[in-house]
Formats: C-alpha cells, structure tokens, sequence
C-alpha cells in the first residue's frame, strides 16, 4: 500500500542558475550567487523509491487596450500596442522588416479587408492576410489545421511577430487556438469586431473549437499578448449581432453589477439604436457616455472573474450563468440562434428559477425580462424543451466534477452559485416560464 | 495604491494597481495593499493593472498558474497489491481517504502502444479487473511517423466516447515518448485540459519525456511543431519495462543520459564511462546477487538524469527563456532523424548531434584532445552511433539556420566545456563549424552509420 502522503518527509529545494546552468539547493545551504526561479522541486523518500514533486509557477500578462482608429496608418497600436516601454525601444531600434500574419473573417474582409491591407501597406509591414469563413458550423480542428499551414509556409519569428485575429468570437478562438499549438505556443493578437466577441471572448484566456457536437470540447487556456479593442468595427454590425452582444453584457450586470443593469434597463433602446458609438460631443465631454459606461464595466466585471482563474481551477464560476443550458441548445438549433441569444434564453429560464426559488421577487423578475425585450433579446424557445434544460443539467454534472455548480441572481446585480436544483421547483418554473413568454415567440 | 504621473506622450495618464479579492463567491479588485482578511474568503495571486488616458482605458492582466506534477519512482506498478497506478497522483490525503473508502468502482481510459500492449496488455487487464476499475484501452501505433494531429484526434474521439470526469479521472499513457507526447497533446486539449498520467516504457522516455512539461506531433514534416507545455499529473518510473526493451533502445536512452551528464554531472558520466556496458547488459534491472556498486549503477544513474533533468526544466517550464542546456544534441538531430526517418532513433540522432558537437568544443578549444577522445569512446561504448553519412555539411548549416530562426535570432549552441560543465554560445564562425565537421569526418566516418548492434 502506497504510504500516507502527510507523513513523509519531504526536502524543499529551491532553483538557482550559475553560469547558464541550473543547480537546486535546499533551504539548509547556502545560496549560491546566480538567478533564483520561483519553481521548487520537493523530493521525498518511500518505500518504492524516490518522489519528486514540481511546482512550478508560470505568469501570463496580457493588454487589454482600448483604441480608436485602429486601422489609421498612423496608429501604432495594431503593430505595437502589445509592448511595454522597455521593449518597444528596442524593437524599433531593430532594422529588420517588420512581418505580420492576419486571419481576418470573410465577411469582416469585405467590409475592412482592404483598409487592413493598406494598413501594412503604409508601415511597409511584410504581411499575409488569410480571410476565412469563421462560423460557429465551421468551428473545428480542420480549420486550425489550414491556419497552421499558411501560418507555417509564410514563416513567423518564435517570439516578435504575433500572429492577428480580426473578427468575431468564432475567429479569435479558432485563431488562438492555433497559435497556442504552434511551437507549443506562439504570441496572437485579438481584434474583436462584434460587440459579442469586444466583450466577451477577447478579454479571457480561453480558446477552442467544437468537437464531436459539443461546443468548444477542445483549446486551451493561452490568452492573447494582447487585445485591441476599438468599438467602430461595431458599427457595421447588424441590429441583430449587437443585441447578440448586448446579452452577455446583461449577463455580467445581472451577475455582479446593478449599475451596469440599470443602464442597460434605461438606455438599451438607444445603445442598440447608436450601435454602441460615441457620437462627437459626448467624446469631448467630462462625463462618460453609455456606451463607453456601458462597455467599459462590461469589461472590468469580466476581468475581475476571470483574471483570478484563468484556467477554471475553480469550477464555480459566475460568467458561466447563461452557459448552462445554452450549448446544448445552440448546437441542437445551429445556425438558428446566435450563441448570445441562446445565452439570453438560458439566464431568462433562470431568472424563473431564482424567483421560483424565492432568490428574485416577482418585480425583479419582470424587470430583468422587459429589460432583455428592450434588448431585442428572445426570452423563449420552443426547441428549449424540458427534456433538452434536463439533458444540459445532466451534462453540466458530468462535466464540472459532479456538482451543478449554477450561478442564480439573488438580486439586481448580485449572485451566488447553487449546487442542487430540485425537480420540483425546475418543472415550475419551466412551466411559468413557458406559460408567461412562449407568446413571445422565435426569433 | 493609485498614482498619478505623465507619461511618456504628453497624454496624462493615471495608473492604479488592483488586487483581486473574492466575497461571498464574486471576485471584487480593490485598490490598495491593507486588505481585510475578515470581510473577503480569499486574494489571488493575480492583479489588474489599469491605465486611463485621454485615449481611454487599458488593463494589464498578470496571473500566475501553478503547475504541479510529481515524478514517483516505483516497483512493480501492475502489480494489483500496487496502488500507484490508481491513486499516486493524489497529494492531498484527505481526498485519498474518501477515495479508498468509497465503494464506487473508479473509472480509467489507458493510451498504450501497441507494441507494448502486446507484451503488457494482459498484465494490465487483470490490474483494472482486481481493482474493479471499470476500463478502456486503447492500443495504437505510436511510432514517429505516425505521430500527427489525427492520430491525437483518434485519441480524443475515444476519450469522449467514453465519458470521463472533467476533473478526477486522468487519462493514463503507457508506452515510449512518441506514446506519452501524443496523449499529453490530447489530454491538454480535451475540455482545454483535462489531468493525464505518464508511465514511461522505455529509457529514453523514463529519464526525457516523462519528466518535463512539454507534448506534441510532428506537423508538416517538422519534429513537435505543435503541441503544449502542459505537465501530467504525475508520472510514474518503473524500471522493470526495460526488460523487455531491445537493446538498441536501451542505448537510444543512454544517449539523453549521457546528454545529461556532458552538460552537467561529471560523476554521472564517469558512471556511464565505466559500467555503460553492464547497464545495456542488464537492461537498468537490480539484480540482488551483484556486487553493490554495480547494483546501485542502474538506479543511480536514472536518478541523477531525472533530477539533473528536474533542475534544468522546473525553472524554464514553458521555455521563457530559450537558452536551454537540454537543447544539446537537439539542433542539428531534428533534421537529421526527419530526413532519413525512420532509420534513426531518437536519441541515435541526438548523439551524432552531439558527437559533431563535442567536435566543435574541442575545435573552439573548450575541449582538450583527451576529454574529446574520452567522450567518443563513452558513445562508442554506449553502442551509440558517432557519425552518419547523411549528416552533411549541408544538413548542418540548414539546421543552425533554423535554430536562428526558431530561437529569436540567436543560435543559442550549448557547448560543454569540460566533462560536465557547459555553456551556451552565440558566435562560433562558420570556419570552426567547418573544420570541426571535416575532422569530425575523418577521424570517425569508418564506423559504422547505424547503432552498434553486432
């Protein structure tokens, strides 16, 4: 039998180099003049032999950059914006040619692909733009596969030449999962382009594609160097993509933020209307605008959540409400609903269960549904059956260590995760849910 | 602690440093230093850095992850009394305890290569059917030409198919590094990481592959062009795998021992130097009636090479700093081992790397003529190839191009400089390159091209 771990005796050795070599010492010795790493090896003594345990801490830093003009000749952003002081300096200082290598979306192509172009054109930046068509159906390893292929006939430096993503959550993911795989890892750069994606799949490490009909069953956790975040591309969105967006940042308000509610309840109409942009005056006044409020909090709320858990350590995650359901969903449906706008049915169905579970009063309820109507958002689908909300609960207890793990408001803007969910009161409030909004029909 | 200062342009730019502090279940940053332990449940250990300009708001996000793996040697591992294979990647014993007395069978999917399958399959079978495990094990070809994307994505259709828990059910790989680099890579990938457990079959994989962090497949024919930096769980050592190991493997893996020991352990290669031959006999097994010193060869020496290997890959886990001892026999074998694939192994491969290399040292003078000869007969010994005639200058020269490629512009060439001490250099001129070659070339190009097997 294998001994009682606790009682071993453990020796703690730290990591020191000399001269190009590394050397471990434990704590008895002296410590030799040379670089010392925050890694430790602890070896232990048993029965069958020896034991070492590894622990080693790796740091990712990561920009997330706001900008306008993004595709301005003469912003530096696009090309530098991922430095620091130090290393830009030294960057430029270099003479070598600058090389870049794009993935932008098709559609995205059309509308920016010859400003991107002209772009690289103006810094004389040796470049590929390779346009592909990121849907959620193409989501896979084969398209991977295809950019690795370019990526590698075209020829990037290990380190100083980052790869670029430009367009939505679909293309980020698949982009960065490549990049992840690459020499096992490989700088990228995100430049969302869809209100979804400028808040949500920039801002976290996660990458990924889908994969034997589940949604997003293969990635990795390698976020970008940096993300550049301009809201113009937002412009050219259609009504429907930004309502597709607007979902997950009522997500993150319902979640951890009244403020960010209460804005979205007073000025969806118009946020959706201006299509997130600043006009002129607001730019040049001292008060933030909504939209600026709006995305901005959006953003802040995100990075609180995922910054501490990065690679989902902790399985209880509030920026999963709204995820619970939604995936089976969107894969069952696909392409007849937007992943926001399966994301919104999911938290509106919830939204019945926390008030089903007294967590939500009746007013809060409604508050929150007229606030989704307001954001163009469906808050009901006949495909989202009772029996599909049981499977994707069951899958959910499968796949996150066996607890539900199910974020519910308790409030306008606070939240708590709940690891059970009885039948009972699922079935009543499916039932009032269906009852109150099937009238409001598909979208 | 926020403070307001210009920046460099001539933009006012305020810059506060959050922490990040978790309440009732919602992560709050808060500015500032002094924080409440009584109001909060924890802080991480990462923090947002945030940046207002005229231009607008920017966030700089440092979040460190701990990777923890342990390395356990052990006995008879399919042994059913052995609870290693199960449970030894736990470190918490709380958890151990509720496992052991939860009567609910454990659940387990095993990699192993087929070839090792065949000699180890059964043994393993009545391990799980002892153990009430329920199982799957998946056979497969895990050489190096088949080590690319689909036959990871094979793996992971398998592992889906068969439901696994996200969190405490690892996928288990049995076989040589070509096997464990493969699952790594589909384990890293599955639900973006998913716990995987290493158990080396083969020398070159018990001392290289197991114990470091890195995974991957060859991707247009390039060796490990993709792939992750993501360790297993644990990774469990049993020596007695070796038995069965063909004596050409057994020296394919003294060649990334001896890599070892030219970097960095002098005592290590006096070992290899002197009972090299009795390690190939005895295939790394203990056999209790030898005398003790020739007893403890085998185990010592895999312990030296694991930790020798531990120290130099624990500090530099994702290859942060591309300065790398272990890249020794490593910048010219890539090519070499992909060109005539599959006639070399491996490590065949890294020690014609390195026997060019220790030519190199000695013609850049950091080698004397009797540690150059020295080494050369401990390779020859080892019944390791020194030469290869398709190691050409040519090949030579492309394969440093592209270490100046993959390596940010430096060639990054670890040299040892004594038995047991190296350097890395940047600037060793064509010519020594060249005459190191030509000498390399005529003092060893009469043996023979392939291993020393009679």
């Amino acid at each position: 039998m294998l001994s009682n771990n606790s009682s071993q005796q453990q020796t703690e050795f730290n990591l020191v180099q000399v001269n190009r070599t590394w050397i471990r010492q434990s704590q008895h010795c002296q410590q030799a003049e040379g670089r010392s790493s925050a890694a430790k090896i602890y070896e232990s003594k048993s029965d069958h032999g020896l034991s070492w345990t590894v622990v080693s801490p790796i740091v990712f830093t990561y920009r997330v950059i706001q900008c306008k003009n993004i595709l301005d000749a003469r912003n530096d952003t696009l090309l530098w914006g991922h430095l620091g002081d130090q290393e830009l300096k030294a960057t430029i200082s270099n003479s070598k040619p600058v090389k870049r290598f794009v993935v932008i979306d098709e559609t995205v192509n059309q509308l920016y692909g010859s400003q991107v172009t002209q772009y690289f054109e103006a810094r004389k930046v040796v470049h590929k733009i390779l346009p592909l068509p990121t849907t959620e159906e193409n989501k896979c390893m084969a398209l991977v596969t295809k950019i690795l292929q370019e990526v590698h006939s075209f020829g990037i430096d290990r380190r100083s030449e980052p790869i670029i993503a430009i367009g939505g959550g679909v293309c980020l993911d698949v982009v960065g999962l490549a990049a992840s795989l690459y020499r096992r890892r490989t700088p990228y750069i995100r430049v969302p382009t869809t209100l979804l994606s400028y808040i949500d799949a920039s801002v976290g490490a996660k990458t990924g594609v889908n994969f034997a009909g589940g949604k997003n069953k293969l990635g990795s956790y390698v976020p970008p160097v940096a993300t550049f975040l301009d809201r113009s591309f937002v412009q050219t969105l259609p009504q429907r993509q930004i309502s597709n967006g607007m979902a997950e940042m009522l997500k993150m308000a319902l979640m951890k933020h009244r403020g960010l509610f209460e804005l979205l309840e007073a000025e969806g109409r118009t946020l959706l209307q201006s299509k997130l942009q600043s006009c002129e005056s607001s730019e040049r006044s001292e008060q933030e605008d909504s939209a600026t409020a709006s995305t901005r909090i959006a953003i802040e709320t995100m990075l609180e959540e995922l910054a501490p858990n990065l690679w989902e350590d902790d399985l209880d995650r509030l920026v999963d409400f709204g995820h619970l359901i939604s995936p089976e969903l969107e894969m069952s449906v696909l392409p007849a609903l937007l992943h926001g706008e399966a994301v919104n049915i999911d938290m509106s169905l919830m939204v019945y269960v926390a008030q089903q579970r007294g967590l939500l009063t009746a007013e809060e309820k409604a508050r929150i549904i007229q606030c989704m109507l307001g954001l163009q958002l469906p808050v009901w689908h006949q495909d989202c059956t009772l029996a599909l909300v049981q499977k994707a609960l069951s899958e959910r207890l499968k796949h996150s260590a066996g607890s539900l793990r199910m974020p519910l408001p308790t409030g306008l803007g606070s939240a708590e995760i709940f690891h059970d969910m009885s039948e009972d009161i699922l079935c009543k409030a499916y039932c009032k849910w269906t009852d109150e909004l099937s009238s409001s029909g598909n979208k | 602690m926020g403070k307001t200062h210009l920046g460099d342009t001539n933009n006012k730019e305020k810059k506060t440093e959050f922490s990040l502090v978790k309440v009732k279940g919602t992560w709050k940053r808060k500015v500032g230093k002094n924080l409440n332990k009584n109001t909060m449940d924890c802080v991480s250990a990462a923090k947002i850095y945030e940046s207002i300009t005229e231009k607008g708001t920017s966030w700089t996000v440092v979040s460190p992850i701990v990777f923890t793996y342990k390395v356990s040697e052990t006995q008879g591992l399919l042994d059913p009394s052995n609870d290693t294979l199960l449970l030894g990647h736990i470190t918490d014993s709380q958890q151990l305890e509720d496992i052991k007395k939860n009567t609910k069978p454990l659940k387990r999917f095993v990699v192993m290569d087929q070839v090792v399958y065949k000699i180890y399959g059964s043994k393993l079978t009545e391990y799980f059917k002892a153990r009430n495990v329920l199982y799957q094990i998946l056979p497969l070809p895990t050489t190096e030409e088949k080590k690319s994307m689909e036959l990871a994505m094979k793996i992971l259709e398998e592992v889906h198919k068969f439901s696994l828990d996200r969190r405490t059910e690892p996928i288990i790989a049995i076989g040589g590094g070509v096997c464990l680099d493969i699952v790594g890579l589909a384990a890293s990938l599955y639900r973006r990481r998913t716990p995987y457990i290493r158990v080396p079959t083969t020398l070159l994989s018990y001392i290289d592959a197991s114990v470091g962090a890195k995974t991957g497949v060859n991707f247009a024919n390039c060796k490990n062009k993709l792939g992750t930096y993501i360790p297993p769980v644990a990774a469990f050592l049993d020596r007695s795998f070796m038995q069965t190991v063909p004596r050409r493997h057994i020296s394919n893996g003294l060649a990334e021992m001896l890599k070892m020991a030219l970097m960095k352990h002098r005592g290590l290669f006096e070992l290899l130097e002197a009972h090299g031959q009795f390690l190939l006999d005895s295939r790394f097994q203990s056999d209790n009636s030898i005398e003790c010193n020739r007893l403890e060869a085998a185990s010592l020496s895999t312990r030296i090479a694991i930790e020798t290997m531990l120290e130099e890959l624990a500090p530099n886990l994702w290859e942060d700093d591309l300065n790398r001892l272990v890249d020794f026999g490593h910048l010219i074998s890539p090519e070499l081992e992909m060109k005539v694939l599959p006639s070399l192994l491996h490590g065949e491969a890294v020690n014609i790397d390195m026997s060019y290399m220790v030519y190199v040292s000695w013609e850049s003078g950091l080698l004397t003529e009797e540690e150059k000869l020295r080494i050369i007969r401990c390779m020859v010994g080892l019944e390791l190839p020194v030469w290869h005639q398709d190691c050409t200058m040519e090949l030579v020269q492309q394969s440093l191009r592209n270490r100046l490629k993959h390596s940010g512009g430096l060639v990054r060439m670890p040299l040892p400089i004594g038995l047991g001490q190296a350097e890395i250099f940047n600037d060793t001129s064509d010519e020594i390159l060249y005459r190191a070659y030509e000498k390399w070339c005529d003092e060893l190009s009469t043996s023979s091209d392939s291993s020393g097997d009679p």
